[in-house]
């Protein structure tokens, strides 16, 4: 569903360690570029605003830079690591911008759509439908993403399902 | 409902809900990964630097002590020992570099807006290596209040605009567009173009029958059209959502007893330009990107 990096490479590959540093950090950059496409989306999650998500994307490759320096390169994952500091950057944000939020949440009326309902979720269930439904990350991935357990991942899920399936058959429901 | 229908159901509604990364974030990080300096070997951190000073100043404390009862051979001891000490201020000074921000202000360089080749001064100026950015300091601060932070473009404006006839209009449709250094909503009358009123407002929560609805954005125009209706003419949707660099959303927050209401939700606080057109009547709000 995510753009996947170009040159025939996998996302295997992403994830191998690097094998070169060069000064300019061209290999960190063609490894954040191979990801820019979910974590944009990750943050416009969170956000639910286009323009701060490109904010908390920025600020997140940058804080990633310094410690990709500091670790010489040499993570598991790639993939989950940096989708992590986009998240965590994503929650600090949102934290900041609890007050108008709450007027979102409160000024919706009754929902029609599954759109509309996503935006109802709490962002942490918000961004754990989204990585394991739309990024295809397995619980174990999302739970290295989001910061928690896999039992908190699927206990999120199963909750967040059965409002969602609710909500679906509310809105399937003849007039 | 199967679950693997609720699955298909998510993944539509977030591709609806997130987009692709737009064209400028790429060329934005580029130019500010540019701009840190190249990793080296290990400097030494703040809290050795001070560790080592403070150690400095025991051994000189002693030595001085030991001069008190040994003499002018300890005194010169002492002298070498202060010139070496004389070093430390430097290094602390490189290590101690004024941390800044490394995000530009909210308001994007205009030609990093557009997509232009090349870093902006601004983006240059506003962007100085720091040897270790903390989240807090990368993280963006929330539009201040009040005035746009860039300066109105010719024709634009912060406060409040009025104009129109004083004759009915009946609204046909709506529009939005991403223009060159701002973004356009369009609202087209059959007949003229009724009275308005555009106001701008510090956020982008509005009032909707008695209930507060927040658009996209973190501040807002309201658009008031007195004696305007769009009932039987209208065939726009209501809510727009481009997601644009100032213009986020646009929607038809009220057409009962003769007014129209349009809630405009912008990314930041900008100024804007009102105008109309005739050939159909139009009411065109430019919103500074």
């Amino acid at each position: 569903m995510f753009s996947m990096p170009t040159d025939g490479k996998t996302m295997d590959d992403v994830d191998s360690p690097a094998e070169d540093l060069t000064p300019g950090g061209d290999v960190f950059i063609k490894r954040v570029e191979g990801l820019l496409d979910p974590a944009y989306r990750l943050a416009t999650v969170i956000m639910l605003d286009y323009s701060a998500a490109a904010d908390i994307v920025h600020d997140a490759t940058l804080w990633a830079w310094t410690q990709y320096r500091r670790r010489g390169g040499d993570m598991t994952s790639f993939r989950t690591w940096f989708l992590a500091i986009v998240y965590n950057q994503g929650r600090r944000s949102r934290r900041r911008r609890r007050f108008a939020l709450r007027g979102r949440r409160q000024g919706l009326a009754r929902s029609a759509t599954l759109h509309d309902a996503l935006h109802r979720l709490s962002t942490d269930t918000r961004a754990a439908l989204f990585c394991c439904y739309f990024l295809d990350l397995q619980p174990e991935e999302a739970a290295q993403v989001l910061g928690i357990s896999v039992r908190q991942v699927r206990s999120r899920l199963v909750r967040a399902e059965e409002r969602l399936q609710a909500h679906l058959e509310w809105d399937e429901t003849p007039p | 409902m199967s679950s693997r229908t609720l699955a298909d159901e998510l993944r539509r509604a977030f591709a609806t809900l997130t987009r692709e990364p737009p064209l400028q974030l790429t060329e934005r990080i580029r130019t500010s990964l540019s701009g840190q300096p190249a990793p080296t070997t290990q400097r030494p951190t703040f809290a050795v630097a001070l560790a080592a000073l403070t150690a400095a100043v025991l051994v000189i404390a002693l030595v001085a002590g030991a001069g008190l009862l040994e003499g002018p051979a300890m005194a010169r001891e002492v002298d070498s020992i202060g010139s070496g000490l004389g070093r430390v201020p430097r290094l602390l000074s490189q290590l101690s570099a004024p941390r800044v921000a490394s995000t530009p202000a909210r308001t994007l360089p205009a030609s990093v807006a557009t997509g232009a080749a090349g870093p902006s001064p601004m983006a240059t100026a506003a962007v100085t290596p720091t040897p270790e950015p903390t989240p807090s300091a990368v993280a963006p601060t929330p539009p201040p209040p009040g005035p746009a932070a860039a300066p109105p473009l010719r024709g634009f404006t912060c406060s409040v605009t009025e104009g129109g006839a004083a004759a009915p209009g009946a609204m046909t449709t709506a529009r939005v567009g991403a223009h060159d250094g701002y973004d356009r909503f369009v609202v087209q009358f059959g007949g003229a173009l009724p009275q308005f009123t555009v106001q701008p407002q510090g956020s982008a929560t509005f009032l909707q029958g008695g209930d507060s609805v927040t658009l996209d954005g973190s501040a807002g125009l309201l658009v008031t059209l007195q004696n305007a209706t769009g009932a039987g003419s209208y065939s726009a949707p209501s809510d727009f959502r481009p997601g644009y660099a100032a213009l986020l959303e646009a929607k038809l927050l009220r057409d009962s007893d003769g007014v129209v209401q349009w809630a405009i939700g912008m990314a930041r606080q900008s100024c804007y330009h009102a105008w109309t057109l005739d050939g159909p009547s139009r009411l065109v709000i430019d919103v500074q990107d």
